[in-house]
């Protein structure tokens, strides 16, 4: 424990119990905390003999699989993002003032739902090979080869095409922030501007662009919907199959632990990462970045290479979806597609709600708090990003076991006996996706908090305002806008969120995002058609937010990559 | 009755003190300025007496009333206190417009205050801008919106701190004698902080010069020019020569000739200040006039010394001699005065502004 630490404790027990605010943000991380500590627990407990069962058969498959995947999207992604986001900052080429938010698109789809508009296409009796047997007069499978969509080489595919967005995001950010002085002075020293690219502009956005890989590999580790789909066998994979098929939930925890451990990883990579951004800005002075036009062949070699990913990683998806949703209507009906979306919606409102208040909570605790226990605790409290729905999945359901526990022994204590009132409800699915989502919350209430200056509330007080008022009159009228575009980004991450709500759920309750997984994956892609595009709709809302922020954040002001992540993880 | 009373303030962040036992009063009408460097606690002393920070030790009382007791909670909240605070950052709520940011701490009922709100605007030549918003305005009207902000509520005190240092250097001596004439019109005790001593001399009646967290010296501007306490504080107003000797008959002895001294016993070490600016040709027709005359009791001395290089820096020069020990001294001569290199000149040194120290280790 730090000095600082001590002196607060010492503060604390001087003053008598901590304050309200030390108090909840404590009580906050610990509750945010007590899934993460529930999987170690429970993989260090139990012991049913699943564990030496695993390290002898697919221990190994799954860590060789889940790195391999990894490298591929990550590489992916690094490369499609970095690369799209220099051509728009720094050249104009045909179409560049559209692709600069429409290269954002990609992350309204869902990774299981690309996978899905995908293998429709390109399975056999898809579209493309049918098209091909025609054209060539192949009749049978034997006669020609076509590469297999459900596979590793898949996977990568269409993770790296919904995902790359997270690193052209923080990419684009980091070169606008760039003073164009210094790729100046780099032509005067007489480098190409490709040269300048790779010997100044890169090595600067490197940490931006690490965070971005991190938060891409975040959600790669997450995804279960692709992976189980495309038959890969990840660790996620590993850990539904282990708990649901194998019934065994000490060794779903076990192989959770091992999990957490590359998560700590990226935690600590992204973290070092985003301190590194501290020192990069040597020069003050902005000026409207230079872009240079490109000559007509290479303007619309630029113009295809940005255009491709948005086709694949939106437009198809979008349109099959679309094309689907209008012809086999009827299909739709037959589903009860409206109970699915008041599901999603009262899911997701509830999951928002209590993700703004507490994150509003925290971030004033933060501001309020000189010293670093509450920091800490509100830094701890928001790392359920990074941590796999999957792994969230299973420490969920301890604590809430236990709360059942207290709550029917308190009952019988007054005489009177119920049954479980958390598990089997709706309640696990909100606990985990607040785990998960809080840090966007508390990420955005802190940014637009950091805009209300400590001197501005000095004003304030100094001009006569009380504290509350000072609240009503200053904070609330520069925040509303913040808070809404938080509750938007939680509201639409738990309308997407897979993995959670599939384990957690109630049983014979669905959401959009269960109901599209499971038919599409039976093939029916048809009738759950409408489900899949409601789903890519509401991500295309925030994609909408955070491209208009891009639009505002120019060179000199800070928006954006800050503390925390705006981007809402898929 | 007083504006502002401070009495024996001290405070510390965790085990740095950052003020020792500070006491400073400012009447209605007045105008008192902290100066010191960065970081010697003027801000501090700013917040304390708004009631941002929580008193430590002392006893702060506004209108003769006291509104903070040191040790004893946190005494009158700032929105009570009737105490305008300036911001080095402004701190201009950027979802208001320049009216509504003036009028925020004022009662929209209240026509007199209302009308002297327009009234000012007009004055300080803001009323094209009364509909605008802080980040379209320009820093010296950022500086003016903050200004009357401040004095909107009409406080009986008025805080600012260091209220130009945002400005660039062209527009300071503009800014800075509008904020003079509004603030000595408006009748309020003001205490302002900063860390350029001639913005201090310009603006203040009196000068408290504040150096790790203790007022070193307080005093009209003249006296602390003319007659500072210690070596710190010379040397706070400008460049100086310094040079290190002993005290001998009466009198040190240095490169640039002997001065008497007094209240030192023979022997003691000593170090003698000289300023750059006291300096003076003989026989250079634009010499200073109009400073305090030399001979009051004090020796001119008067040596002969070789030009180094001179350059010329506009309304005076710069000039270094080269010393018989191998030192330099500098001088700052007023007007164009360029002297070749290797040119001997005799130098008459202004007694009142060399200034002697006994030598701190």
């Amino acid at each position: 424990m730090t000095v600082g630490t001590l002196t607060e404790w010492r503060t604390a027990v001087r003053f008598g119990l901590p304050n309200v605010w030390t108090l909840g943000a404590l009580v906050a991380a610990l509750f945010v905390a007590l899934p993460i500590v529930a999987v170690v627990l429970l993989a260090l407990g139990g012991d049913d003999g699943m564990w030496r069962h695993l390290t002898s058969t697919v221990l190994g498959l799954y860590i060789e699989r889940t790195l391999v995947l990894m490298s591929g999207v990550g590489i992916g992604t690094f490369v499609i993002g970095t690369t799209t986001a220099w051509l728009v900052t720094m050249y104009r080429f045909p179409g560049r003032r559209i692709f600069e938010w429409a290269l954002l698109l990609p992350l309204a789809v869902p990774s299981y739902i690309l996978a899905f508009v995908v293998t429709d296409q390109l399975e056999y009796a898809g579209n493309v090979q049918t098209w091909l047997r025609a054209v060539f007069g192949w009749s049978r499978p034997q006669d020609y080869w076509f590469f297999e969509i459900r596979s590793m080489g898949g996977a990568i595919t269409v993770m790296t095409l919904v995902l790359y967005p997270y690193v052209y995001l923080l990419a684009r950010a980091a070169f606008l922030e760039q003073s164009v002085c210094v790729l100046e002075i780099s032509r005067t020293l007489g480098n190409t501007a490709v040269k300048s690219f790779f010997r100044v502009a890169l090595p600067l956005a490197r940490p931006a662009i690490v965070v971005g890989v991190m938060l891409v590999l975040m959600e790669t580790i997450n995804d279960f919907g692709t992976v189980e789909f495309f038959a890969v066998q990840t660790f996620t994979a590993g850990i539904y199959d282990v708990w649901l098929n194998m019934s065994s939930i000490s060794g779903a925890a076990q192989l959770s632990s091992v999990l957490l451990l590359i998560v700590l990883a990226l935690i600590v990579t992204e973290r070092w990462a985003r301190q590194g951004r501290r020192f990069h800005h040597t020069s003050s002075k902005y000026s409207e970045l230079p872009s240079y036009r490109l000559n007509r062949g290479w303007g619309w070699a630029a113009t295809v290479f940005c255009a491709l990913p948005v086709l694949l990683g939106f437009v198809l998806p979008a349109a099959v979806l679309a094309a689907y949703s209008a012809r086999y209507f009827r299909a739709t009906l037959s589903v009860d597609y409206a109970g699915f979306v008041i599901n999603s919606l009262t899911l997701s409102a509830a999951a928002a709600a209590m993700a703004l208040v507490l994150g509003v909570f925290l971030a004033y605790a933060v501001r309020l708090s000189k010293g670093r226990v509450v920091r800490i605790a509100a830094r701890f409290a928001s790392i359920g990003y990074a941590v796999p729905g999957a792994i969230l999945a299973v420490g969920v359901l301890w604590p809430m076991g236990i709360a059942d526990r207290i709550a029917v022994g308190a009952a019988e204590a007054f005489g009177f006996g119920i049954g479980a009132i958390f598990i089997g409800t709706i309640a696990p699915v909100i606990y985990g996706y607040l785990v998960r989502f809080l840090a966007l919350s508390l990420g955005t209430a802190e940014a637009s908090l950091g805009k209300v200056t400590p001197n501005m509330d000095g004003a304030a007080r100094t001009l006569g305002m009380s504290p509350l008022r000072t609240l009503a009159r200053l904070h609330f009228p520069l925040m509303r806008g913040s808070l809404a575009t938080a509750a938007i980004l939680v509201f639409v991450d738990c309308m997407k969120e897979l993995p959670l709500t599939m384990i957690l759920r109630p049983f014979n309750f669905d959401t959009l995002a269960t109901f599209v997984y499971q038919y599409a994956s039976d093939e029916r892609l048809e009738a759950s058609a409408l489900g899949a595009l409601t789903i890519v709709a509401a991500g295309v809302v925030p994609v909408l937010l955070l491209s208009v922020t891009i639009a505002k954040s120019r060179p000199g002001s800070s928006t954006g990559i800050g503390t925390t992540n705006p981007v809402a993880p898929t | 009755m007083t504006g502002i009373d401070l009495r024996d303030i001290s405070h510390a962040f965790g085990n740095t003190q950052v003020l020792d036992r500070v006491s400073l009063s400012v009447r209605p009408g007045e105008l008192v300025c902290l100066l010191g460097p960065s970081g010697c606690g003027k801000t501090t002393l700013l917040r304390l007496a708004a009631g941002l920070e929580e008193l430590q030790e002392g006893v702060i009382s506004i209108g003769g009333r006291s509104v903070a007791h040191g040790g004893k909670g946190p005494g009158l909240p700032p929105e009570r206190r009737g105490v305008g605070l300036m911001f080095q950052d402004f701190a201009l709520f950027p979802h208001l417009n320049v009216r509504e940011n003036i009028g925020f701490g004022t009662d929209t009922r209240d026509p007199a205050r209302q009308a002297w709100i327009d009234a000012a605007l007009l004055q300080m030549g803001l009323a094209d801008t009364a509909g605008m918003y802080p980040h379209t305005l320009s820093g010296g009207q950022q500086q003016r919106v903050a200004l009357l902000r401040a004095l909107a509520p009409a406080p009986s005190v008025l805080l600012l701190d260091e209220p130009f240092s945002g400005l660039d250097v062209g527009r300071r001596a503009q800014v800075r004698a509008d904020t003079l004439r509004l603030v000595k019109n408006s009748g309020v005790a003001t205490l302002m902080v900063t860390h350029d001593p001639e913005e201090a001399m310009f603006m203040a009646d009196r000068i408290h010069i504040m150096n790790a967290g203790r007022i070193v010296q307080g005093g009209s501007p003249t006296e602390l020019y003319f007659e500072p306490a210690d070596a710190f504080v010379t040397e706070f107003f400008g460049p100086v020569n310094r040079f290190h000797g002993a005290v001998s008959g009466g009198a040190v002895e240095t490169p640039l000739g002997r001065f008497t001294v007094s209240g030192f016993a023979d022997d003691t070490p000593v170090d003698v200040l000289i300023r750059v600016e006291g300096l003076r040709v003989a026989g250079y027709a634009d010499a200073p006039e109009g400073e305090p005359d030399d001979n009051a009791g004090r020796q001119p001395a008067s040596v002969t010394l070789e030009v180094e290089t001179a350059r010329p820096l506009g309304r005076s020069s710069y000039v270094v001699f080269k010393l018989a020990g191998g030192g330099r001294a500098i001088g700052r001569i007023p007007g164009m005065f360029l002297p070749a290199t290797g040119e001997r000149l005799e130098i008459a040194v202004n007694p009142r502004q060399a200034h002697v120290f006994s030598h701190h280790t």
